[in-house]
């Protein structure tokens, strides 16, 4: 039994009138998303990144290690992501027992990123069959505001990109490895074939007509929010996850039961979305140049450059 | 101002005169085993006399989880019915639902009981608290009968939080705060304030839902006549409520020098 | 030595703190009293239910008897009479820790992290007192905990050195060290709720850090948790003219 939340019918009917006036009760437009803030790109950390989405609170850490792959997949690296949402984010989700939102949360980031191959895992492996590289993301969620999917896959992205793996050598005509520390030889980015967004539209049946739903006809009168809040999301009647990139590709679409909506109503949400996820992944380019460049300038590693400037 | 934390020393000291009765309210507690006074939470020091010979000692201190105490005024949602005699309210998210009968109604009788629906909130006093007992609420005045002001509060009005509890303390009975003062120089409004941290405000005539509305849904030509209609009419209102809403919430964290920024913000569109 | 303290972090709970020292950084949330399930409720006191996650991987038998030595601790400092048949919860996440931060967060080796679990725990108790004072959950005192650990024995004339807090270097140099928590009455270190210890030692050794440990956790109260508290109750009560 998960921690059930209880929205007075004031509530509801402000809400559902304001939507037929075309307000949202937080101010936003309807495909307007809350942008993050006070991001944190740890300095002495790599991997490690705070943010802010709306009320939304989550830190996510990459760590890496190195151990034998996977007997059928001797030139993979391993990547896992691990989110495990407690009472800590909201004492709607139980400690230790996973609900239904909980598992669609980790599901869908868990296909947008790993399984679309956003993270390149053949560069991960050390020598073929023996050693390879195991990057584990801890995705830990601190305080809930609605739509923990996409703030979870911004976080990771943003971590993956930020994160730096140490070096490494092979010796002995590839029988050993000596892994480099840190600040004996710089470390090495991951290889990321792509960044995948992930953006959710809940829908609202504000006229409550159960027979139209019932025909399967959709009625013109549904209206569509983008990334939703705490109270937004009690209220929804259902909501899509689209996954996109920068490149227009559709990685994963994901619509769990609720109402139905029209095919063409789909293509226009996925061609608004492109804006968002330009955005977005600008966004996380220009935090992660930012950042190098503030390393690169607090270390004074351009006295360690070699070469001269072209 | 002085502050006291977990463990220290009761800055009274008690033997002081014998023939003051003393009265201790939240954040001190006297240890069973011992005769001692025991501050047991963090916060501003008071003491204030109540009555003759009698002193009342309490620490201040913020809280977001609301304890209910006998007399508090408060607000609460109406989540289900409990053996057909009462009512199971839920005073603030995941806390411990209380008990309103439905007998606590002004002229409610075995015939005669008020009716109400899930998700309706309702103004009530904490007419029995303790921590041995079930909560019980009561919506009617015990020195008149009469309902008081208490009782359901109707749907066109909004309903929100505040996080920070003594916040709300504050609104309902300093009645020199600045903080409504300053609303009502931008809009009309009516509030209910219940100290669990929920306030149920309305500006204006608040939210005016068309009850023909429902009934017309066949109809839906006329139905969207209706809606622009009521629309144009209420959407100032929602909007008000909604900037009132903001401006309520964000004086919690704003010192008094603060708010009338804060209120030019929220009512930054209207 | 770093100690910073933010209180009220997190919307959502009732009290949380987030605790940054020069090892660690974590993050507490207290969600209560609320409302248990029926096999969490007691009759006469409120339940307590402690969750310790890691910074790196899922969690271990590591963070239970974490959590198990949290749960003697607290215990004897919540006045758990005063909210019978209720729930406490306390969520402590580790997000960084001497082994993550000492790797620049690049490599990571789950074997070594379990002999250093002590300097997590001394966190997680300095953080769960702001957590708990900020949630208002009544306490029988105040508490502070502190670690110490003794050098390995000197070459030349066997000298052993006692450092306060130390860092990880001076751990993996240490013979032991100790994790010592008491609570703070009226500004004196009173009771001694937690020890623990890891390594070799003799028990003149201990009842040294013990004494130490007493001037540690005062100097702590004293320095840096009243003035916390009396910053974050200035903040609470900022709407006050």
């Amino acid at each position: 039994m998960s921690r059930s939340v209880d929205v007075s019918t004031n509530e509801r009917a402000y809400f559902i009138e304001g939507l037929k006036a075309g307000i949202r009760l937080n101010g936003r437009r309807f495909d307007e998303i809350r942008y993050p803030h006070n991001i944190h790109l740890s300095k002495e950390e790599y991997g490690y990144v705070e943010l802010e989405w709306g009320k939304n609170k989550i830190s996510v850490r990459v760590s890496s290690y190195i151990r034998k792959p996977f007997e059928d997949r001797p030139f993979e690296g391993i990547f896992n992501i691990n989110c495990e949402i407690n009472s800590m984010a909201s004492a709607k989700f139980e400690n230790g027992k996973n609900s239904d939102e909980e598992v669609l949360i980790s599901r869908i980031i868990e296909k947008s990123i790993r399984r679309s191959n956003s993270l390149d895992l053949e560069s991960l492996c050390i020598i073929a069959g023996e050693k390879v590289w195991n990057i584990t993301v801890d995705l830990n969620f601190l305080n809930y505001d609605g739509n923990f999917i996409d703030i979870g896959c911004f976080g990771v992205m943003l971590a993956l990109q930020h994160f730096k793996k140490p070096d490494i050598s092979i010796i002995n005509g590839g029988e050993d490895i000596i892994v480099h520390d840190i600040n004996e030889r710089e470390p090495q980015p991951l290889s990321i074939l792509h960044v995948p967004v992930c953006l959710t539209y809940c829908f609202y049946n504000i006229t409550n007509q159960q027979e139209v739903n019932i025909k399967g006809e959709s009625t013109s009168d549904d209206i569509y929010l983008l990334d939703c809040d705490y109270k937004e999301d009690l209220l929804k009647s259902g909501s899509i996850i689209i996954t996109l990139n920068k490149n227009r590709e559709i990685i994963q679409l994901s619509k769990n039961g609720g109402i139905p909506i029209d095919a063409s109503l789909l293509v226009d949400l996925a061609l608004g979305s492109i804006k968002v996820v330009d955005e977005l992944t600008d966004l996380m380019k220009k935090l992660i140049k930012d950042h190098e460049q503030q390393r690169f300038d607090e270390l004074n590693l351009k006295l360690l450059q070699v070469g001269a400037d072209r | 101002m002085s502050i006291i934390l977990p463990g220290d020393k009761f800055p009274v000291s008690r033997n002081h005169d014998e023939s003051i009765d003393i009265t201790l309210g939240p954040g001190l507690y006297k240890s069973v085993n011992s005769d001692t006074i025991l501050p047991v939470q963090a916060g501003i020091f008071q003491s204030k006399p109540i009555k003759k010979q009698q002193q009342l000692y309490y620490i201040d201190s913020n809280s977001r989880r609301y304890i209910p105490q006998t007399n508090d005024y408060v607000i609460g949602t109406i989540v289900g019915v409990v053996g057909g005699e009462s009512y199971k309210v839920s005073l603030q998210d995941f806390s411990s639902c209380v008990l309103l009968s439905m007998m606590a109604f002004p002229n409610a009788t075995k015939k005669n009981r008020p009716n109400l629906q899930i998700g309706q909130i309702v103004y009530a006093r904490v007419s029995n608290a303790g921590n041995e007992i079930e909560t019980e609420l009561e919506c009617i005045d015990p020195t008149t009968g009469k309902d008081g002001g208490f009782g359901l509060l109707d749907e066109s009005g909004y309903l929100f939080s505040i996080t920070n509890l003594n916040f709300t303390r504050e609104l309902l009975f300093n009645s020199e705060s600045p903080v409504l003062q300053k609303l009502s120089t931008r809009c009309k409004f009516e509030i209910a304030i219940g100290i669990n941290g929920k306030i149920w405000i309305k500006c204006g005539d608040g939210l005016v839902i068309n009850k023909s509305d429902v009934d017309m849904d066949i109809d839906e030509s006329s139905t969207n006549n209706k809606n622009s209609t009521t629309n144009i009419s209420s959407k100032k209102d929602i909007l008000v409520t909604l900037a009132a809403v903001k401006y309520l919430t964000a004086c919690q964290h704003k010192s008094p020098d603060q708010i009338d920024t804060v209120l030019t913000q929220s009512f930054i569109n209207i | 030595m770093t100690f910073k303290v933010r209180t009220s972090v997190l919307d959502n709970s009732d009290g949380s703190a987030e605790l940054t020292t020069s090892d660690v950084k974590l993050i507490v949330s207290i969600t209560g009293p609320i409302e248990p399930k029926p096999r969490q409720e007691l009759p006469n006191v409120a339940s307590l239910e402690i969750v310790v996650r890691p910074a790196v991987g899922l969690s271990t038998t590591r963070e239970k008897v974490l959590e198990d030595k949290l749960r003697g601790m607290l215990q004897a400092v919540i006045v758990r009479h005063l909210y019978p048949r209720q729930l406490i919860q306390i969520i402590v996440q580790i997000q960084a820790t001497p082994l993550s931060k000492h790797q620049g967060g690049a490599y990571s080796n789950h074997r070594d992290e379990v002999e250093y679990s002590n300097v997590e725990l001394n966190a997680a108790i300095n953080g769960c007192y702001f957590a708990l004072v900020d949630a208002g959950i009544a306490l029988y005192s105040s508490f502070a905990s502190t670690c110490i650990s003794i050098t390995k024995p000197h070459e030349i004339n066997d000298n052993q050195e006692y450092i306060i807090q130390p860092t990880l270097d001076q751990l993996n140099n240490s013979s032991s060290h100790h994790i010592i928590c008491f609570s703070i009455e009226d500004k004196k270190a009173t009771k001694l709720l937690l020890i623990d210890s890891l390594g070799e030692f003799t028990e003149e050794e201990l009842f040294t850090v013990i004494s130490k440990g007493v001037e540690q956790t005062e100097l702590l109260h004293e320095n840096y948790q009243r003035k916390y508290i009396s910053d974050k109750i200035h903040n609470d009560y900022i709407w006050k003219s």
